[in-house]
C-alpha cells in the first residue's frame, strides 16, 4: 500500500543513522567508565575533549587508558590529538 | 471514465472491512448470465460481536448479504439487474436445497443491498419503497418477499454509525466521510486500512485523463491529508528507526571496544569466548570492562565468564 513502503524505506535509513550514533555514544559512553575507575573523576572540559573525538580516536583512546595511571597521562594523550 | 476505479473502490474497501466477519466474494458470476454480483457475503457461523463497529453496514452484514455499491445514480434497469441477480441466487438455492434434499432456511437466503449515491423521490416510490422501524432514514425498504433495500447514502444521516457507507457516497459527502475517517482515534481498527485504499483512489484518479468534476474536488480535498499521512508515516520511520539503530549500535559499540581492550590486555581471544561476549547484555559488557582492567590472562576472562552464566 501507499504509506507502508515510506515508512519502511525512511526507518530503515534512520536505523543505520542510529546505529552509526549508537556505537559513537556506547564507545563514549564505556571510556568515560573505564577512565573513571583508572584514573578517577574526570572534569567537565576533559569529557567535552572526550566526546569530540572521532571513533577510530576514542578506540585509540580505549586502548591507551590500560596504561594510564593519571589525569595528566589523558591530558597528554588528549595534546597529541589535537596536532 | 472512472467509474471503474471508483468501482474498483467500492469492492477492494468492502471486502477489506468485511472480511473478518465472514466470506466475501467480490465479483461473483452468477450461472448462466455474464451479471456479475459485486460483492457477496456470507457472515461466520461464529459471529463476532465486534461487528457493530461498522454501525448500519455492520446491520446489513448479520445476514447474507448482496451488496451492489453503484458510483452513479442507479437506474431503474440497475435496480430490476440487481433484482434479477438476486433471484437468480434464490433459485440456485433452492435447487441446490432440493438436490441434497434439505430445508432451505430463510435465514439462509441472501438480502440484496444497493448503494447509490442518490436518488429519487420518484424512482423510489416506483419501487414500492418504505421506511421501515428500527433503520435509519435512507435505508428504503422494497416489499419484503423482494428482499431488497436502496440505500440513499446523501440521505443517511451524518452519524459515526453511517460513516463506512458514506464513504462509498459521492462529492461532498464522501469528502465528509473521508475527515470523519481521519479524526477517528488511531487505534481504530480499520481506519489505517481504509486510508490506504483511499489513498491508492487518489493515486489512481490522478494520472487519469478524463476527470470529472467529482474526481478533481476529491483529489483536492484529499491532498493535505494525504500530505499530513505521508509525512507522518515517514516521521514514524525514522523516530522508531533511529532508536532501534541506536539501542543496537550501543550495544555493538560496546562489543568491539571490549574485543579490542581484551586483545590489547590478554592477547587473541578464541571464537568460542568471542560468542560469550556477544551473548552478553549491555550492563553486563559495562562490567565486564570495568574488570578487564585487572585482567592479566585469558583465564581471568574465563573465570569471569563463568561467574555470569551463574
Amino acid at each position: 500500500m501507499r504509506l507502508e513502503p515510506l515508512y519502511q524505506r525512511d526507518r530503515k535509513q534512520a536505523k543505520e543513522e542510529g546505529k552509526q550514533e549508537g556505537r559513537q555514544e556506547g564507545k563514549e559512553d564505556l571510556i568515560l567508565r573505564l577512565l573513571n575507575r583508572r584514573i578517577g573523576e574526570i572534569n567537565a572540559s576533559l569529557i567535552g575533549q572526550i566526546k569530540g573525538l572521532s571513533i577510530e580516536q576514542l578506540e585509540n583512546l580505549g586502548e591507551g587508558l590500560l596504561d594510564f595511571s593519571s589525569v595528566a597521562d589523558l591530558e597528554t594523550w588528549l595534546n597529541q590529538q589535537s596536532i | 471514465m472512472t467509474r471503474f476505479i471508483h468501482d474498483k473502490f467500492a469492492k477492494d474497501y468492502l471486502e477489506e472491512i468485511l472480511k473478518d466477519y465472514g466470506e466475501v466474494k467480490a465479483s461473483e458470476k452468477v450461472s448462466g448470465e455474464i451479471k456479475e454480483i459485486d460483492v457477496l457475503f456470507t457472515p461466520a457461523k461464529q459471529q463476532s460481536s465486534n461487528i457493530q463497529i461498522l454501525g448500519l453496514l455492520g446491520r446489513f452484514a448479520e445476514h447474507p448479504a448482496i451488496i451492489e455499491p453503484y458510483r452513479n445514480p442507479a437506474s431503474t434497469d440497475e435496480i430490476c439487474d440487481c433484482i434479477l441477480k438476486l433471484l437468480e441466487i434464490k433459485a440456485l438455492l433452492r435447487r441446490e436445497a432440493k438436490t441434497n434434499k434439505i430445508k432451505l432456511q430463510d435465514s439462509e437466503i441472501p438480502k440484496l443491498w444497493v448503494f447509490t449515491p442518490t436518488i429519487s423521490e420518484t424512482r423510489l416510490s416506483s419501487f414500492g419503497t418504505m421506511q421501515k422501524a428500527g433503520w435509519l432514514s435512507g435505508v428504503h425498504f422494497l416489499p419484503d418477499a423482494l428482499r431488497t433495500a436502496i440505500v440513499a447514502i446523501h440521505q443517511l444521516p451524518q452519524t459515526p454509525e453511517t460513516l463506512w457507507l458514506r464513504l462509498l457516497g459521492r462529492g461532498s459527502v464522501q469528502s465528509q466521510a473521508i475527515i470523519e475517517l481521519q479524526a477517528l482515534p488511531l487505534d481504530h481498527p480499520y481506519q489505517k486500512e481504509t486510508l490506504e485504499l483511499v489513498y491508492n483512489l487518489r493515486e489512481n484518479l490522478r494520472v487519469n485523463q478524463e476527470l470529472e468534476a467529482d474526481d478533481r474536488e476529491l483529489i483536492m480535498r484529499l491532498e493535505p491529508l494525504y500530505q499530513r499521512d505521508r509525512e507522518q508515516a515517514k516521521e514514524e520511520g525514522r523516530q522508531e528507526g533511529r532508536q532501534e539503530g541506536r539501542q543496537e549500535g550501543r550495544q555493538e559499540g560496546k562489543e568491539d571496544l571490549i574485543l579490542r581492550l581484551l586483545n590489547r590486555r590478554i592477547g587473541e581471544i578464541n571464537a568460542s569466548l568471542i560468542g560469550q561476549i556477544k551473548g552478553l547484555s549491555i550492563e553486563q559488557l559495562e562490567n565486564l570492562g570495568e574488570g578487564l582492567l585487572d585482567f592479566s590472562s585469558v583465564a581471568d576472562l574465563e573465570t569471569w565468564l563463568n561467574q555470569q552464566s551463574i
